[in-house]
């Protein structure tokens, strides 16, 4: 991250219209070299340990089912018309798979300190009033529904909406012949719990390090990495993406080349939104409640 | 090898013999700074209106590990994000390690201090039923404290948290201080986040020289004294009047935005993350260890505090 953006963390070198950075094969070369040992360490030690302890504890393949919703926004496109994706875009909702529909996202307010007249809005026309002394109040955070469902984000949702082949670690955990593939929905139910998602994580770390050795030498030395961008005098955009804890969106508004208004539905909100303990829905509510 | 204040500054000057990330952490000094420490008062680490990206830097420390630096030297006896208890045993924890080192230990605020709605917007803890806001803790902390480290650009001047319009009404630690009429000394650690070596260095000198030398904005001398601008690899095209017109130019930076001329830091000579990269390097200087960052400094893209062609700033900050 600092290679090309700086510092980190709290990088830099992210504009409108680009990055400020031009590539040069200096760096590129110094970043496949650091890749290297990241990608050992993923191979070598990451992997192996999440398999062995979940060899372990065998039974937190059982523990924190969740509210079996999962909902990815995609990321990391492989084209120029973003229609492929690494990691996919879309969702499964009451054990259905559906494409994503980015009007189906709401922020519900019930909970939250903010005024009731501003909850079920889609964020586009989402709005902030805040209410400290609201009586069925208790955070600042508001609950964001897609599908008026509470949905999981992360590496479990994307893996499991995006459903890759998984590393050979996992053919010899689930003794399985280490020639045949073997997809992330093959763990069937295990994918539901502590152990699922941790594995997730770590089958995506594989995943995600894998493509970027790829994707270094696609890089262009010296071509240019960014666009002029005028501000239009109105338009209204949206921008979605996957945080490593979720799915992350950002909606604007532009009028008289201002920002008119700006929402934003966090990834880390999706899993720990408001709500009472009675509404075990909430996904993180709902892992507390089913702890051993 | 006892250790002299002089060969300290110049270890963390980067003088001395190793520069920058970890010079400060070499095995003979952290020895040294290690028995220098022992029985000294603890740092008490709390977080306000922040985002961790203090935390996580000084995490960033890489050698030596980073739980000697922070048992040992540091002698951290609470830190929200890092230690395994919380909940209201963590926050009673908290309280009664304050009161046993009253007057002596030496408080770390990362985040800026959230006033709004009575403090209703930054809750921290709750002791038996009752929330604690951050106001409270600061004022029953701080006064408290021997001296505060406030971390950050948050918790120095406000940072993200305060910029304009700022809703939650967010301040840096020495204001929120003057309107609590809390006479703590307070030293400015700021920075976007601050370099590892910037809080270590600090936490160091304090515990083992006490408070360093300050400048008028109540940052220690040995870090924030020289000129982003003065040493900028980019300086010869500004003497020359050549400036970049788009990222990947060749030139000076300043009208693109670079706030190097009016930002005083030594990452020019220190670099980030083990000498990997900085900011300019990059792309340019935000000022984020500058009071008035980000609002007084944005947007991002406009040249520096003085109206451009192609800029939405719209000059309310004197001019030049």
């Amino acid at each position: 991250m600092a290679l090309f953006g700086g510092k980190a963390p709290i990088a830099y070198g992210m504009v409108v219209g680009g990055a400020t950075e031009v590539p040069n094969v200096d760096k590129m070369v110094s970043l496949k070299w650091r890749l290297q040992e990241i990608k050992d360490f993923i191979d070598n030690t990451y992997l192996p340990t999440v398999y062995l302890v979940a060899g372990t504890y065998r039974d937190l393949f059982s523990v924190g089912v969740g509210c079996k919703n999962l909902t990815s926004f995609g990321v990391f496109p492989l084209d120029d018309d973003e229609k492929n994706f690494l990691l996919k875009p879309g969702s499964y909702t009451q054990r259905k798979d559906l494409a994503l529909d980015q009007a189906q996202v709401k922020e519900y307010v019930k909970y939250s300190y903010y005024d009731d007249k501003t909850t079920r809005l889609h964020p586009s026309k989402g709005a902030t009033q805040p209410d400290a002394n609201k009586k069925t109040g208790y955070s600042w955070v508001k609950a964001p529904r897609y599908r008026d469902l509470p949905h999981e984000g992360g590496p479990q949702a994307r893996m499991w909406v995006t459903n890759p082949v998984l590393s050979k670690h996992a053919n010899k955990f689930l003794g399985i012949d280490p020639k045949k593939d073997i997809r992330f929905r093959d763990l069937g139910d295990k994918a539901f719990s502590i152990l699922g998602r941790t594995a997730a994580r770590a089958e995506e770390c594989k995943l995600v390090a894998d493509a970027m050795d790829k994707w270094i030498l696609e890089l262009k030395p010296g071509a240019p990495s960014n666009i002029k961008v005028e501000v239009p005098k109105e338009a209204a955009g949206v921008g979605l993406t996957e945080a490593p804890r979720g799915a992350l969106g950002h909606w604007i508004s532009i009028k008289d080349q201002k920002i008119d208004n700006y929402q934003v539905v966090a990834a880390t909100i999706w899993n720990p939104p408001p709500g009472t303990m009675r509404e075990i829905s909430v996904p993180l509510n709902r892992h507390l409640w089913e702890r051993p | 090898m006892p250790i002299i204040r002089r060969q300290f500054l110049k270890i963390c000057a980067g003088t001395g013999i190793a520069v920058g990330a970890s010079g400060i952490l070499l095995p003979e000094i952290v020895s040294a700074l290690e028995k220098a420490a022992a029985g000294n008062p603890p740092v008490i680490w709390i977080q306000g209106g922040g985002c961790t990206g203090c935390s996580v830097s000084l995490l960033n420390t890489v050698h030596p590990n980073i739980a000697e630096v922070l048992l040992k030297i540091i002698s951290l006896k609470y830190h929200p994000t890092v230690m395994a208890s919380s909940g209201e045993k963590a926050a009673e924890f908290l309280y009664q390690t304050a009161e046993k080192n009253a007057g002596k230990f030496y408080l770390a605020v990362e985040g800026a201090v959230v006033t709004g709605e009575d403090g209703k917007c930054c809750t921290p803890a709750r002791v038996r039923g009752e929330e604690i806001t951050f106001i409270k803790l600061m004022a029953d902390m701080g006064s408290k404290g021997a001296a505060v480290l406030a971390l950050g650009q948050c918790g120095s001047y406000g940072g993200i948290p305060a910029a304009k319009p700022n809703p939650a009404e967010c301040m840096g630690v020495t204001e929120f201080f003057k309107l609590y009429k809390i006479n703590t000394p307070v030293i400015n650690i700021p920075g976007c986040p601050p370099h590892p070596d910037w809080i270590v260095g600090t936490i160091a000198h304090v515990l083992l020289f006490g408070v360093p030398e300050l400048d008028s904005d109540g940052r220690p001398k040995i870090f924030y004294s020289t000129l982003v601008h003065d040493n900028c690899p980019y300086r010869s095209y500004y003497d020359e009047q050549k400036f970049a017109k788009f990222f990947g130019d060749e030139g000076c930076r300043v009208e693109l935005g670079c706030k190097g001329p009016e930002s005083y830091s030594d990452c020019w000579k220190r670099g980030w993350n083990n000498h990997v990269n900085w900011c300019v390097h990059n792309s340019l200087c935000l000022g984020c260890t500058e009071l008035g960052h980000p609002t007084e400094m944005s947007p991002d893209d406009g040249p520096l505090r003085r109206k451009g062609s192609n800029c939405l700033w719209d000059g309310s900050r004197g001019s030049n």
